[in-house]
């Protein structure tokens, strides 16, 4: 990890001296048999030199020199007694000097033997004849002269002669003996040479080795304390750098030993240096509580626990390359609790002895400042969502007044005589009623938009069509302020295309609209082009620009010119009666329909829009009918289960759907489709949500959370109303779609073909005739009519008028709607009635009704019902006059009896 | 040469007056031949030992061998120390005379109260000048060291018949 310096990197020298020591038995075992080669070598020295003191070279040399000494001096004595017997001077003195002379000559002679014998290398000199001689001849001399006095003279003579004789015989054992002795010597110091040579080779081999020997310890130990000091140094910053590190370092060993800790570790955990090292290495760090973590990486809990076995286990190397830093909150031994980030590093130390390195970090700043910008953020975005469903409510609140204001001019026009000064009011009003509605139903699209929640069912229409009504619908306006309207459009047969029709009108219209607000005396044009994307060849792209000769926009204002409640505070708006919330409208379902929009303007020189969406193209429609057979005989047959309280509404789906060929089951409320999905395997299910005994969101969440059959089945809700926090709701339950009510034929098939594995519906197409309903819609009408027998349509018509006739004189009666939820039950089960066959209208005034009655709200109550009743009035005629045209329609073409009329 | 004369001349001087001396000498001999030690004093005055003299001095024995002898044998007698102190001679070193004319000169620094000893036997026997006595100078040579050297062996003289100081 720390780099080591290049010039404290051993040379090779040095390296074999770092083997030194390593051999150092082998140094030992070389000076051992050197000091044992020297100590046998003295040993043997020794030896040698004591038998060189035996040897007693001098001693010898004198003792065989005195023999012929002696001998001699025996000779000399008998020459000497030999002439003082001549001369008669022979006396006892005379004789003892002669034995004498013997006796000492004798004495040698048994001194030599006796050290001839003794001695070892001498003995053959003792064999030798020469000595035998000698002795012999001693031997003689001591017989001739062993005599009383008497007799010694005579034997002076003779033993005269025998010394004379042994005197050669003497001189050359004398002789023979010295060069005995000399050889000897020379043998014996040769070898004691030799000896001592060998030793003072080994002696000196041996001292240069152990001077060898030393020269390697002095570099070695200089070498040593080099590097001891550089450790030492290294050691000491290293401790000095973890003592100065703001993070906790922890060193332990796999088995929670902990063997080493810095300053900062004993602040982070409160405790002593000896308390730390007899504590546990994973105790410490045992998470008291996990925190929060962003999904996917794994908890604290999960890391400890895997470290502890995975320490155990020999794989701690492979443990070590992942990547285990970890937030996690401990407990200090104080109790106190403490966020901290721990990361973990392996290593094996210097005796490979695995080990963990610890870096713990106090993060409770950085936690408290995430928690508390987690806190702000969630803040913020529940205020907003509260703003948001506060301003929905409240625009849904008001329409509801609204419509009854409307509703009352209405009535009030309807009934003179007024003053011309009265109308002018009047107008006054409406047209503020008519502002304040426009205002409101932005502000509720917005919501509806921003909520994510419902995607509007794909519908078949002809661009061309749909640019030319929007067209003709502004033309009065552009008259008024003096505004021509250029199209440039595709050619109608070319222009059949399937996707968000009613979403492209609003962003058209509003881009229109803005435009003739924003210009006088000058033109509008509209250009829509169409071109093939994607590889699919029914994949387009639809470009539309709107471009004006109008005032244009300062480039400030371009850039949040999209933004949801960008114009309002223009006075721009003010005076051309806009609500200004148009573009955020137009930018949000244009990205919600998976398109962009743009502008480019200069101020005085216009404005140009331009958006783009993808949209599929359509066939050109034929006949409808065989196209919706044809549609529907597409899709594979399946089981369907349809959950729906309202009788009529349940008869209206279930036909549908077996026009299209599938299989239907139905359920009166939400209990029973439990039961039934419960016991059958159904590929969709149409769930209303208001259901008496269960609701259809509890219903969902049984089916779902039971292990029936029908757990995985898709589940589409089906509601009149959906406000965002509703739809989200739905799903959280595990709704796959909502369907809104009424449900037309398109809507279903769409549906179905987004939910059946088939193909979609190509060209399912009704002709359109504009967008603004009357009372009834002739589009969901005219699919009933196509649907149900005529004879079912109108008994079905029938009890829908008795109904609503029943509820009608109940309502007109009411003043106080406290609690009385059955009334509500009753009206919203008129108002999906009225869904049903097409009263759109009506429906929703139904339904702020029913809102008013659950809430017990008298006032709102009294507000939505007097609308309800008008708008009533309206469908009512509007059923007259279908029933008649019906009824003919019956009797001319079967002969069904017993059609009754109302 | 001057050691010739001398021993010429103490010869003549020993046999002029050898009454004299005899009867001077604290322990007289009863007989020529009895004399086995004569130790000859600085003022020309003589001590002279025979055998019982040597014997009744406190004797010491110790077996040992020698270079000259076959076997191990036991010497016994009395110490050249003990001898040289009884006879008071002040000097430091002293001449030993053997009757086949050796000589030999000893340090009294050398001497100990256990040797060197002037044997008188061997194994117990008294023993002729044919067996290199009758009295012999020995060390306890076997045990070892200083003892076995050959200045040791060297000093030992055999057939000692006087001892005189060396001037």
């Amino acid at each position: 990890m720390i780099p080591k310096p290049v010039e404290d990197s051993p040379t090779r020298a040095e390296r074999l001296l770092m083997q030194f020591p390593k051999r150092l038995w082998v140094v030992l075992v070389v000076v051992l048999l050197g000091l044992q080669f020297l100590s046998i070598g003295g040993y043997r020295i020794a030896g040698r030199l004591n038998d060189a003191r035996f040897i007693q070279s001098d001693n010898t040399t004198w003792l065989l020199v005195q023999t012929e000494v002696e001998a001699l001096k025996l000779e000399l004595a008998l020459y000497r007694a030999k002439d003082q017997l001549l001369h008669m001077e022979w006396g006892e003195v005379e004789a003892d000097a002669l034995r004498q002379a013997l006796d000492i000559y004798l004495s040698r002679i048994a001194r030599v033997d006796s050290y001839l014998q003794a001695q070892a290398g001498l003995d053959g000199l003792r064999a030798g004849e020469n000595w035998r001689n000698i002795a012999s001849a001693a031997d003689a001399l001591s017989n001739r002269l062993d005599q009383p006095d008497d007799f010694l003279p005579e034997n002076v003579g003779p033993a005269l002669d025998l010394a004379f004789a042994q005197r050669g015989l003497v001189r050359q054992f004398v002789i023979d003996g010295l060069r005995y002795q000399a050889s000897r010597s020379m043998d014996e110091r040769e070898a004691l040479t030799n000896l001592l040579l060998r030793s003072a080779l080994v002696a000196v081999a041996l001292i240069g080795f152990l001077m060898l020997t030393s020269w390697a310890m002095l570099k070695l130990s200089r070498r040593m304390e080099q590097l001891f000091a550089r450790a030492n140094r290294m050691s000491a910053n290293l401790e000095h750098t973890l003592d100065a590190t703001l993070e906790g370092v922890i060193v332990s060993s796999p088995d929670g030993r902990i063997r080493n800790v810095n300053a900062t570790a004993l602040d982070i955990f409160g405790l002593s240096q000896e308390a730390m090292l007899a504590a546990d290495f994973f105790e410490l760090l045992e998470p008291f509580r996990e925190p929060p973590r962003k999904g996917g990486s794994r908890g604290a809990a999960h890391l400890v626990r895997d470290m502890r076995e995975l320490l155990k286990s020999v794989r701690a190397e492979e443990a070590a390359s992942g990547n285990r830093r970890t937030e996690l909150e401990i407990r200090r031994p104080d109790g106190t609790p403490m966020p901290v980030e721990v990361s973990l590093a392996f290593a094996r130390d210097t005796d490979d002895r695995p080990v963990w390195f610890a870096f713990i970090r106090d993060i409770s700043d950085r936690w408290s400042h995430e928690q508390s910008l987690r806190a702000a953020r969630d803040t913020a975005v529940e205020l907003a969502e509260a703003k948001s469903r506060f301003l929905a409510v409240m625009s849904h609140e008001m329409r509801t007044p609204l419509n009854g204001l409307i509703a009352a001019l209405d009535l009030l026009r309807n009934s003179p005589p007024l003053s011309e000064r009265q109308l002018r009011f009047l107008d006054v009003a409406e047209r503020s009623a008519g502002l304040a509605l426009a205002q409101i139903n932005d502000v509720l699209e917005l919501a509806r938009l921003e909520s994510g929640g419902l995607l509007e069912p794909d519908e078949v229409f002809n661009l061309r069509q749909l640019i030319r009504g929007i067209s003709d619908q502004v033309a009065p306006l552009a008259q008024l302020r003096d505004n021509r309207i250029i199209l440039d459009l595709p050619a109608e047969e070319e222009a059949w295309l399937i996707g968000a029709r009613r979403g492209l009108i609003r962003v058209t219209m509003n881009l229109v609209g803005n435009a003739l607000k924003f210009t006088s005396s000058g033109s509008i044009r509209i250009r829509a082009s169409l071109t093939p994307a994607g590889t699919e060849d029914e994949q387009m792209r639809l470009e539309v620009e709107v471009a004006d000769s109008g005032i244009g926009i300062e480039a400030a204002r371009l850039a949040d010119i999209f933004d949801a409640f960008g114009g309002m505070n223009t006075g721009y708006t003010r005076e051309t009666g806009g609500t200004g919330l148009g573009l955020g409208i137009v930018s949000r379902t244009i990205s919600r329909m998976g398109g962009r929009v743009s502008v480019d303007s200069q101020p005085g020189q216009g404005s140009v829009f331009r958006f783009e969406v993808p949209l599929r193209r359509a066939q050109v429609p034929g006949q409808s009918a065989e196209q919706m057979t044809d549609a529907g005989a597409r899709l594979a047959q399946c089981d369907i289960l349809i959950a729906e309280d309202n009788e009529t509404n349940r008869l209206v789906l279930r036909e549908m759907l077996l026009h299209m060929g599938q299989r239907v089951d139905e359920a009166a409320n939400g209990q029973e489709a439990v039961e039934r999905a419960s016991m059958k395997s159904y590929a969709l299910i149409l769930m209303d949500v208001s259901m008496p005994v269960l609701d259809g969101l509890a219903a969902t969440r049984s089916i779902r959370a039971g292990a029936g059959p029908s757990a995985g089945a898709r589940i589409v809700a089906l509601t009149a109303h959906s406000q965002p926090e509703e739809v989200k709701q739905f799903h959280s339950v595990g709704l796959d779609e909502v369907l809104s009510k009424p449900v037309t034929m398109l809507a279903l098939s769409a549906m179905l073909a987004r939910h059946i594995d088939t193909v979609a519906p190509e060209s399912l197409a009704l002709p359109q005739s504009g967008h603004q309903p009357g009372p009834i819609d002739p589009v969901v009408f005219g699919e009933l009519e196509i649907l149900l027998p005529p004879e079912t349509l109108l008994a079905l018509l029938g009890d829908l008028r008795r109904e609503t006739r029943m509820l009608y004189d109940v309502l007109r009666m009411r003043q106080d709607c406290t609690n009385d939820s059955y009334l509500a039950a009753e009206t919203h089960r008129l108002q999906g009635a009225c869904a049903m066959i097409g009263a759109r209208t009506l429906s929703l005034k139904l339904q702020a009704v029913v809102n008013a009655l659950k809430l017990s709200d008298t006032p709102a109550f009294a507000a939505a019902a007097i609308p309800a009743l008008i708008e009533w009035r309206a469908v009512s005629a509007a059923l007259d006059a279908f029933e008649e045209r019906f009824s003919s329609r019956l009797t001319d073409a079967t002969k069904l009896p017993g059609v009754t009329r109302h | 040469m001057v050691w010739a004369v001398s021993h010429r001349l103490r010869q003549l001087v020993l046999t002029l007056f050898s009454g004299v001396v005899v009867a001077a000498g604290p322990m007289v001999a009863a007989a020529d031949e009895d004399q086995l030690l004569r130790i000859c004093q600085p003022d020309g005055q003589e001590i002279r030992f025979d055998r019982d003299g040597l014997e009744n001095l406190p004797q010491v024995h110790f077996r040992t061998s020698t270079i000259w002898t076959a076997s191990v044998i036991e010497f016994s007698g009395p110490t050249l120390k003990r001898i040289l102190d009884d006879a008071g001679l002040g000097a430091s070193e002293f001449r030993l005379n053997a009757l086949n004319d050796y000589s030999v000169v000893i340090d009294y620094e050398d001497l100990t109260d256990e040797y060197p000893i002037i044997a008188t036997r061997m194994d117990g026997e008294p023993f002729g000048v044919r067996e290199s006595g009758p009295l012999w100078l020995v060390y306890p040579f076997d045990r070892g060291g200083f003892l076995s050297s050959e200045r040791t062996y060297s000093s030992s003289i055999w057939q000692l018949i006087s001892i005189e100081c060396d001037p």
